[in-house]
């Protein structure tokens, strides 16, 4: 009797995981560091918001699924993705190959480059290298503070958050910071208290793809993605978001 | 034989790691099987798994002297913040007395993470200071207020009889409270600041957010860009346990040293 | 010179409340250059009160006390200069526990008095043999009797020169068998002629070393006088039913 229940159970149970497994993913959990501006950020009503916010929602739009954003610290959120907290992360991650060996990327949906910002009374730094012997800031983890410390003799000081790393520049504690391009257009050309005191200085000196990650071997997902990708550039709505976003 | 007049009551013991006496077996061989059990995994993972671990402890070095610089600093700048606190919490000045009193509820009022934020950026605004000197400022004035009812109690434990005789015999307060009563309190206060300093030393972890590249930062931006996330912090976590470890036996060794003494 | 024929201990009119609690009334008396004045009384009388206010250890609420002609009971007087000159022993020792006997000796003598560390240890080993306990110089003081910390306490007091020392209850807290040895230092002071206001339950010592008696109840003096009228012929009657329960 019980047997022949816990039997019962089991098979029930079994059908219902290949039933879920079998079915499309109707709905997806992203996780987002939002403290990346204008790219990913929390608005005044407490939504997240941004560039890749718009452009995962009409990805996902056109590949059939929903879309729950989770925000995510930027320090540890690769270890969430691991640990099987959420499906995907879309968060400006530069696709390189050191993240390739260790998760999957759909194809690059925009590009964007390394720029670097400092105060205004720095009349003569062009690149990091101009730098020597003083410190610059960037957000942990990033393809910044890679290039930061790939340059000798630079002093490399990592952030959890790349607004602190302004806010140190503002109090003089730090040369300089090396960020993603739109992200540096949003500190230093458009942010009032830091208008006056930074610039932004030569060109973006890096070749970057951004691509939406998810867990090492989940083709489906990819699948899905880069399909939804393709439908949004094909309508031209990357461009949209685009404007709306980076000015 | 009448009643000794040293023996004071003893300062509850805060949240520290515990400091192993001799007197405490359990505890004393505790110690050793958790201090040399941490050195010899440091070892195996170092040379037994090089390709994982050894990079890693390349990478933190620097992490480690920063954290310890950062520890120092702050509880020496701490007892000095909490000795002055402490004799204003006890001075019958009243303005002085309000001035330390308000000084220690705000601060224990407040989380050490807001403090650490609040300090570091809003001292950012008005002095050019190194991150680190700002780190360690900001670590001593949280740890001041904590310092400073250490030192009250500790002074205050010290009979009333001892200022009276140093009162009596010509000495100004502040000569009594340097010549007699002070060092009778240090004796006093010393455990319990030893397990502030132990407790300091762990909360100092709570500097990486300032971008300060102490142990747990360099961490972090090992395992950002590794992604080797459990085999950095399992480094970590041995680093920080080696290092507790070895202060609370540098602790315990002091105070034997001092009761020795008399 | 006028001062000369001043009493050493002038006590006038002195009152003193603890809240509502009148601890003395209107207590007067004086002391002589020379005099040994013993204040008896039972407990809580307000005897160890009085001799307190004498170096300001009690501040008090009304009337005037001038020690050496310095007005104790003024609050712009220096106490520290009356302190000086007056030596205070206690009933509860109070050794410096982290100092040895000799430091205990040297410390006021250095600090306050700027002798140089060699007069004062001069100073402090002959008053030391004074008091019999030489040999015990380098030991700290937890390691002492109570009697032998009692008579280091009247060394360390005589060691700053006093004109005149307070003895509060001196041996209320000693074994029977160590009050002896203390009381003989005491006498020995009384011989050489040193000014001292005793409080104390020793009769004896009253008897033979006293040229006057105070009898305090209830924050008053009741009875003063010579020993031998006080223990004789006492002409008030608490003072009389006090005795009678003492002796």
């Amino acid at each position: 009797m019980n047997v022949l229940r816990t039997l019962i159970v089991a098979a029930a149970m079994l059908a219902a995981m290949s039933l879920t497994a079998l079915a499309a993913p109707k709905s997806i959990k992203v996780a987002t560091d939002a403290t990346w501006p204008p790219m990913e950020m929390v608005d005044a009503n407490k939504q997240i918001v941004g560039y890749d916010i718009d452009f995962l929602n009409a990805v996902a739009k056109e590949a059939g699924v929903s879309v729950e954003f989770k925000n995510t610290a930027w320090d540890g959120i690769f270890a969430g993705l691991d640990s099987g907290q959420y499906d995907a992360i879309i968060s400006s991650v530069t696709i390189t190959d050191e993240r390739k060996a260790k998760y999957d990327f759909t194809d690059a949906y925009t590009s964007i480059g390394q720029i670097l910002v400092v105060p205004k009374t720095d009349k003569s730094s062009k690149t990091i290298a101009d730098l020597k012997g003083k410190k610059v800031g960037s957000q942990i983890g990033t393809t910044g503070a890679m290039e930061v410390k790939k340059v000798a003799g630079v002093e490399s000081k990592t952030y959890d958050e790349i607004g602190l790393a302004f806010e140190d520049m503002a109090a003089g504690r730090i040369s300089g910071v090396v960020c993603d391009e739109p992200v540096a257009a949003h500190f230093a050309l458009q942010k009032k208290e830091y208008k006056e005191k930074f610039k932004i200085v030569g060109k973006a000196f890096t070749k970057e793809g951004y691509g939406i990650v998810v867990k090492k071997g989940n083709k489906e997902l990819v699948a899905l993605l880069n399909k939804g990708i393709k439908a949004v550039k094909a309508k031209n709505l990357d461009t949209k978001i685009h404007t709306k976003w980076v000015k | 034989m009448s009643e000794n007049p040293t023996t004071h009551t003893p300062i509850a013991v805060g949240d520290g790691a515990a400091i192993p006496h001799k007197s405490d077996a359990g505890l004393f061989t505790a110690w050793r099987i958790a201090f040399f059990g941490s050195i010899l995994l440091c070892l195996f993972l170092a040379f037994g798994r090089p390709d994982q671990y050894l990079a890693i402890f390349k990478f933190i070095p620097d992490g480690i002297l920063v954290t310890f610089k950062v520890t120092v600093g702050g509880i020496l700048l701490a007892i000095v913040f909490g000795l002055i606190a402490g004799l204003g919490r006890i001075s019958s000045n009243r303005l002085i007395n309000g001035a330390a009193s308000l000084y220690v509820e705000i601060i224990r009022g407040v989380p050490l993470l807001v403090q650490l934020f609040y300090i570091y950026y809003a001292l950012g605004r008005f002095v050019k200071i190194p991150d680190i000197v700002s780190a360690i400022i900001a670590m001593a004035f949280c740890y001041g207020a904590y310092m400073a009812e250490i030192f009250r109690a500790g002074i205050q434990s010290i009979p009333k009889g001892q200022m009276e005789a140093a009162l009596s015999l010509g000495m100004s307060r502040r000569q009594a409270m340097r010549q007699v009563i002070l060092p009778q309190a240090f004796k006093v206060v010393l455990p319990p600041i030893g397990n502030e300093f132990i407790a300091l030393l762990k909360d100092s972890s709570l500097v990486s957010i300032l971008a300060v590249a102490d142990l747990l930062r360099r961490g972090r931006e090992y395992a950002s860009e590794s992604f080797n996330y459990f085999e950095t912090y399992t480094v970590i976590a041995l680093v920080y346990l080696i290092m507790t470890l070895f202060f609370s036996k540098l602790i315990s060794m002091m105070e034997e040293r001092l009761n020795e003494g008399r | 010179m006028k001062a000369a024929s001043r009493p050493m201990i002038e006590v006038s009119g002195v009152s003193k409340f603890f809240g509502s609690f009148q601890a003395l009334s209107d207590v007067s008396f004086s002391v002589q250059d020379g005099e040994k004045v013993v204040i008896i009384g039972p407990s809580g009388s307000g005897k160890s009160t009085i001799l307190r206010s004498i170096n300001r250890l009690e501040t008090i609420d009304r009337g005037r006390i001038v020690v050496n002609g310095m007005d104790v009971s003024d609050p712009k007087t220096d106490i520290s200069k009356v302190r000086e000159e007056i030596g205070m022993v206690f009933q509860s020792f109070n050794l410096f526990p982290h100092k040895t006997v000799l430091e205990n000796l040297t410390l006021a003598q250095t600090v306050v008095r700027k002798r140089s560390k060699k007069d004062a240890e001069e100073i402090a080993m002959e008053l030391l043999r004074k008091v019999n306990i030489a040999e015990k110089a380098a030991a700290y003081p937890a390691k002492l009797s109570g009697g032998q910390q009692q008579r280091v306490a009247i060394a360390r007091s005589l060691a700053m020169n006093p004109k005149a020392i307070l003895f509060d209850e001196p041996t209320s807290a000693l074994d029977p068998e160590m009050i002896g040895e203390v009381l003989d230092v005491m006498k020995n002071l009384a011989r050489e002629g040193m000014t001292m206001v005793v409080v104390t339950h020793e009769m004896g010592f009253a008897r033979e070393v006293a040229d006057r008696v105070i009898f305090m109840d209830h924050g008053r003096i009741v009875e003063e006088g010579t020993p031998e009228h006080f223990f004789t012929s006492a002409t008030h009657e608490r003072a009389r039913l006090f005795l009678s329960q003492i002796l």
